[in-house]
């Protein structure tokens, strides 16, 4: 009897996209650059049109009103030119996402062959085979032709976005390579995008509205939407992380060319200088969290630009880069800073962001983490600023937390991940205001550093429930001990404080260690400023406990025992008295870091 | 029409040299965007993108021409301004007699 095993066929390499990345991104550079020199040509042509402090009558008003209309013209072609810009920028952007593809189709196909090559073999090779091993050999086979299939479907999917991608940018450049299209309003948006953009929800709506439009909508014009409104979508809550990080690229890019420019021609201003350094750092840091690769491993989570405002609160900005995909990772962590974190902090934030990626999966169960540092609130300028020493930012910071958690959320939706929220300093009061007053949407929190809880009594206040509220406090932070403990309430002494000591044994919160490594004390005192930075140290204690909160095991942290508040003496922190560890497994051993 | 006619002759050289400016920015403009890189981009956006930056180039090109037209209009209209200034002096001197 004879048995015939089919072979699937092999499978013909695929194209590589086409296009030089490095390339485009210049190419966009250039675009941007002399769009900006179009709008400052505009904005000379309009200031030389009002030329009233020369000449007055019917000469200088027919050379007016003739500038200006010249000035108009040349604004309307400077927005022209920066959205094809953007555009360009975009298809540099999916250009690097076929590259993955392709690399990705390219070793799943290399495998294919290799595992026909095996069953090739096998078949070759076999002489007298038992019922058994037909069956097998049959169902290796079945499942290599279900492979294939999978493959060349996929390949055929690649094939029809790469080829919609260039037909995307053939467009943008025919619709505006006009003097005509390139001073009409809105040229350079895709019809698409335009027919797509009005049914765009308000923020007021809520993110699951928002979640729920962008989903209703088709690859081509998410993609048009992406290229024509890159600020609006960037800060749309509901929108997966991966759409709002594709905008914000565009927009970052776009900021640092036009401003570059400016700053190179002298007509930059001072709120404009602000913008360009805090694109700058956002730059920076963004390419920190892309570049990341967990030591010792293979394992490179990529970064994502989930927010970029680089002008708002007066310049201090707001932005929030994640190390790891916001819309697929098991754990999610948002980590809150605190007082004088701005913009210009953020490869700071994301150097911790990392370190914290890193002791999650070091320690972790296998999961896949994502680990995001949030500054989506306008934190106060200085220790000793007003808005310290009273709760109002956090209240305010609070709110916007919740919302943005909201927004992480309703992108997910039915697929949740667990998420933890990782207030730090004055941080940690904001989150406590998201989870007391604003039914923050996270399943664990933990504070560190904290000067208090704002408007919690108890962890019981948390929207999480006490039994998932954690605290970290080393005993040599001084600001740490600015929360009320015990009998004598600093706010209802001074009329001001940030709210209960998190640490201490009335909240209820599970205490876990949070020495630093290296303690530090100012003479007369067992405290060090310093110490209140050294939360997301690599093998500290402090950040071997945040990662298993944020892998999801709370309950195996290391726990301390909290601090009290002896009628007759000052509040005692036991652990004080015990000698920090670093470095040590289970306990303080959290993979390598970067500094 | 303005109610009033004034005229200050340091505007013709003042205009003129903001305008100057402008067309040299407008200059470097139609440099840069002419000599824009599209081999980067795929092959099959390169007839679109050829005609988009030469048609960009075009209107940079036109924006510096206009520029300097603006120059040249508004030092004339200052030689007018001028020139009218002295007929006027002129015809006023050949009154002749005295006042």
């Amino acid at each position: 009897m004879s048995v015939t095993i089919m072979i699937p066929e092999r499978i013909d390499p695929v194209d590589a996209p086409e296009g030089d990345r490095a390339g485009v991104e210049t190419l966009a550079t250039t675009v941007f650059r002399n769009a900006s020199r179009f709008t400052g040509f505009a904005e000379e042509a309009s200031e030389l049109a009002e030329s009233k402090w020369y000449w007055t009558g019917s000469a200088a008003d027919a050379y007016g009103t003739h500038a200006a209309r010249f000035a108009t013209r040349h604004a309307t072609m400077g927005e022209t030119l920066k959205r094809v810009g953007q555009g360009i920028d975009h298809f540099s952007e999916q250009l690097r996402e076929a590259e993955t593809a392709h690399k990705d189709l390219t070793s799943r196909i290399s495998s294919f062959h290799a595992c026909r090559g095996d069953l090739r073999a096998k078949v070759d090779g076999a002489g007298e085979v038992t019922e058994a091993e037909i069956a097998q050999l049959q169902e290796e086979s079945r499942q290599l032709s279900t492979t294939r299939d999978t493959i060349v479907s996929d390949i055929a999917r690649f094939q029809q976005q790469v080829t919609a991608n260039e037909q995307a940018l053939v467009q943008l450049f025919t619709r505006t390579d006009t003097a005509g299209e390139a001073t009409t309003k809105n040229a350079g948006i895709d019809p698409v995008a335009l027919g797509a953009i009005g049914r765009m929800p308000s923020s007021e709506d809520g993110p699951d509205a928002m979640a729920e439009w962008w989903k209703s909508l088709s690859a081509e014009e998410q993609e048009a939407l992406i290229a024509a409104y890159p600020d609006r979508l960037g800060a749309a809550d509901g929108l997966p992380a991966g759409a709002r990080d594709d905008a914000n690229r565009i927009s970052m890019a776009r900021d640092i060319a036009v401003l570059t420019e400016r700053e190179a021609d002298g007509t930059l201003t001072e709120d404009e200088k602000q913008v360009l350094e805090n694109a700058r750092k956002a730059q920076e840091a963004l390419k920190t969290a892309d570049d990341y690769v967990m030591p010792g491993t293979n394992d490179r989570p990529g970064g994502q630009l989930w927010l970029y405002d680089p002008d708002a609160f007066g310049g201090d900005g707001r932005v929030a880069i994640a190390v790891g995909d916001l819309d697929t990772a098991d754990d999610v962590a948002v980590s809150v800073p605190g007082i004088k974190t701005e913009m210009t902090g953020a490869p700071g934030g994301v150097r911790d962001a990392a370190n914290l990626y890193e002791s999650a999966r070091y320690n972790g169960d296998g999961s896949s983490v994502a680990t995001m540092f949030w500054l989506g609130y306008d934190t106060p300028d200085e220790a000793w600023d007003s808005a310290t020493l009273t709760e109002g930012r956090a209240a305010d910071g609070g709110e916007r937390l919740a919302t943005a958690v909201e927004g992480l959320r309703a992108s997910r939706a039915g697929d949740p991940a667990h998420m933890t929220a990782v207030g730090h300093s004055y941080g940690s009061t904001t989150t406590a205001y998201a989870a007391t007053d604003h039914d923050l949407a996270v399943d664990d929190v933990a504070l560190i550093g904290s000067p208090g809880a704002g408007p919690a009594d108890h962890a019981s206040d948390f929207s999480v429930g006490a039994d998932h509220v954690y605290d970290g406090r080393n005993s040599h932070d001084p600001v740490a001990f600015l929360g009320d403990e015990g009998w004598a309430r600093k706010s209802g002494l001074f009329g001001a404080g940030l709210g209960v000591d998190p640490s201490s044994e009335d909240f209820g919160a599970h205490r876990f260690e949070a020495e630093a490594i290296d303690r530090q004390s100012y003479p007369l005192t067992d405290r060090h400023l310093d110490d209140h930075s050294k939360y997301y140290t690599p093998d500290s204690e402090s950040l071997y406990n945040l990662g298993r909160i944020v892998d999801g095991h709370g309950g195996d942290v290391n726990t301390a025992e909290h601090s009290y508040d002896p009628w007759y003496r000052a509040a005692v922190d036991p652990e004080k008295d015990r000698t920090p560890t670093s470095d040590v497994p289970g306990r303080s051993d959290t993979g390598t870091g970067i500094s | 029409m303005s109610g009033e006619v004034t005229y200050d002759n340091t505007m013709p050289s003042e205009l003129d040299r903001r305008w100057t400016l402008q067309a040299a920015e407008m200059t470097a403009v139609k440099g840069e965007l002419g000599n824009a890189s599209i081999a980067v981009l795929p092959p099959s956006a390169h007839a679109a993108a050829r005609a988009f930056f030469d048609a960009w180039e075009d209107i940079a090109l036109k924006a510096k021409v206009s520029s300097e037209v603006y120059s040249d209009e508004l030092r004339a209209a200052g030689t007018s301004y001028e020139n009218l200034d002295a007929e006027v002096a002129r015809r006023m001197a050949a009154l002749g007699g005295s006042s």
